[in-house]
């Protein structure tokens, strides 16, 4: 593929993004509408309020008109950039969720490069060591970090590492101390990090070394694995080049397909931990039917997806001749 | 892989994969026992002293590298520098016969057909100028056409580099048209062996009869074939005495007690058969 080749690629699979988002606000809008419960009930509580003060509520927060009308402006809005106005916070949406990405991102990306890096690395020694004690422990501890679920597993990790130990506070993202250099306040968010990035980083990583166990096994099988190691080259050259480089590309692409449980893995991790991002965001909207932060952030995620399954495309094509070349 | 003759083949390169062994035996090249030698020490071999070629090509070729990298891959140690390490990669596909090198060294293997990838193998093999190459089935997989002329340029590049050729065939046109000396195996072990002259014209061991049999003759359409009754023994559980003593038309009862000796029919031309047994062995 050349440079231009891709550039068009890349064009057109962000202009297929317009369709999917509109049908993404489509049907989640009659989905978050169809749900039980009601904006209005969460905003008055208890209090006893005249039916008319309700009224007025409901046409303030644009909830008055049928469902099909409130689309029809939703959607005007959205095409212009406006998401609206948390009915929590009051705050425009965009703004509300602009605030809350840097920590889901660190989250995020923590866990997924920690899960990445040592998923692979574990899953190429457990293969290159078949039936060792390694093996027989990462494929162990690999089934059970893959079936435990994430909710569980960070409560159980708080228990032990904050509760019974005290090596890593439970909640937060840092200290609530004002006096602290920019040096301290790294090692304090790093510190408050390590329970919900590992909490995330289990199941990720679980999964990886799985996959890239099965792979690396199967490709060591393979024809070209003894053609290579006929021509005398280092082993280490016959598993790191020829051998590793075949058995990612499916990782790659569970990688890719996993960019999405990012953020349903966050809602519960972020809740557990008390964690300021968008997961509880979502939570929190949730409870609250705050309906534009809920879409907001459907059609946030729904972005989300299309773009990691387009870098997931590139970085296959990078990988691999076949899918570049055809 | 499944055959004794491949596995053999493997052997000699060190290179069954796990849980496969050599249990037995030894492997001399170049007046060394290769079985004996290290990891390392193999390599070295497997570098400068004996390639192998295979069956299908399309699966022994990695499919995410070029094929310039991956005949350059084995060069590495003999050309350090990047351009003279080009250079003779450009050389050895050009010893192939392949048209315009420049470019297939850059295509990949799944832009080349059957026989250029073929030639491809063959260029990585040859590129280190090995004194023994393993041809297993090389011609195999191809079609007729393509088949003759892969042998041709084995038996040119032969000469061309002063190359001895170890060619695993169960295809005997082929082996009568290449070969020198033939080695006759049945179910891993050797059964005769000799100037490919003298087991074409006057086999000894029933087995090579009977393949000698098998061969169809465009002449002569009617002749009846001959048939070997029975399956390949399991090898994991050999027959006793002579392997071949289940199938065998002229089985006697000591062929199902004992190995039979080495016999010598010709200078040269030998057979393990107690047919041909001398008397006082048998006895």
């Amino acid at each position: 593929m050349t440079a231009a080749s891709l550039y068009r690629y890349v064009l057109l699979r962000l202009v297929q993004l317009v369709p999917v988002v509109f049908l993404i606000i489509i049907l989640n809008f009659f989905l978050i509408r169809l749900a039980p419960g009601d904006p209005i009930a969460y905003i008055i509580g208890d209090a006893p309020i005249a039916d008319e003060l309700v009224a007025d509520l409901r046409s303030k927060l644009g909830l008055d008109g049928s469902i099909t009308q409130q689309l029809l402006i939703y959607l005007s809005n959205v095409a212009q950039g406006d998401f609206g106005f948390s009915y929590v916070s009051r705050a425009p949406v965009t703004e509300v969720i602009l605030s809350r990405l840097p920590a889901t991102l660190l989250l995020m990306i923590t866990q997924y490069v920690l899960a990445i890096a040592v998923g692979i690395v574990l899953g190429v020694l457990s293969a290159r060591h078949q039936g060792s004690a390694l093996d027989v422990t990462v494929t162990a501890v690999s089934v059970v970090g893959y079936a435990l679920p994430v909710f569980w597993l960070g409560q159980m990790l708080m228990l032990m590492f904050s509760m019974k130990l005290g090596l890593f506070p439970a909640q937060g993202m840092m200290s609530l101390r004002y006096s602290m250099t920019p040096v301290e306040k790294v090692f304090d968010i790093a510190h408050h990090l390590v329970l919900p990035a590992l909490t995330l980083a289990i199941f990720n990583l679980a999964l990886i070394a799985r996959l890239a166990r099965a792979n690396m096994l199967q490709v060591l099988r393979l024809e070209y694995i003894i053609f290579a190691r006929s021509k005398g080259i280092s082993e280490r050259a016959v598993v790191y080049r020829h051998a590793l480089r075949n058995a990612v590309l499916p990782v790659v692409t569970v990688i890719g397909l996993n960019i999405k449980t990012l953020i349903t893995g966050a809602v519960l991790t972020e809740t557990v931990f008390a964690w300021p991002g968008l997961g509880r965001l979502t939570f929190d909207a949730i409870n609250a039917r705050d309906y534009p932060v809920l879409m907001a952030m459907f059609v946030f995620v729904g972005i989300l997806v299309v773009i990691a399954n387009l870098i997931t495309d590139i970085i296959y094509a990078w990988l691999d001749p076949r899918i570049r070349l055809q | 892989m499944s055959g004794g003759k491949s596995v053999t083949a493997l052997s000699l390169l060190r290179l069954v994969p796990m849980p496969g062994r050599i249990v037995a035996g030894s492997i001399t090249l170049n007046g060394r026992d290769v079985s004996r030698l290290s990891d390392d020490e193999m390599r070295g071999v497997r570098r400068n002293e004996a390639a192998m070629i295979f069956q299908d090509a399309s699966n022994f070729l990695n499919p995410i590298f070029s094929i310039g990298d991956q005949i350059a891959e084995g060069i590495a140690d003999r050309f350090p520098s990047k351009r003279e390490r080009r250079a003779a990669v450009i050389e050895a596909l050009h010893s192939v016969r392949i048209p315009d090198p420049e470019r297939v060294a850059t295509l990949y293997p799944f832009q080349l057909s059957g026989g250029m990838q073929q030639r491809a193998v063959i260029a990585a093999a040859t590129a280190r100028k090995p004194s023994l190459v393993i041809a297993d089935e090389p011609t195999t997989a191809l079609d007729a056409t393509v088949q003759f002329q892969i042998l041709r340029l084995l038996e040119e590049l032969q000469t061309e580099i002063g190359m001895s050729l170890i060619l695993i065939s169960h295809d005997l046109a082929v082996i009568a048209s290449v070969c020198s000396r033939v080695y006759v195996m049945y179910a891993a072990e050797i059964v005769e062996s000799g100037p490919t002259r003298d087991i074409y014209r006057n086999p000894a061991h029933p087995y090579t009869k009977a393949l000698l049999g098998s061969i169809l003759d465009p002449l002569e359409e009617r002749k009846p074939l001959t048939i070997l009754e029975g399956a390949m023994p399991d090898l994991s559980a050999p027959p006793q005495g002579c392997r071949f003593h289940p199938r065998c038309p002229a089985a006697m009862p000591i062929c199902s007690q004992a190995k039979p000796p080495p016999a010598t029919i010709s200078s040269g031309h030998q057979v393990n058969c107690w047919l041909h047994a001398e008397p006082a062995v048998a006895a």
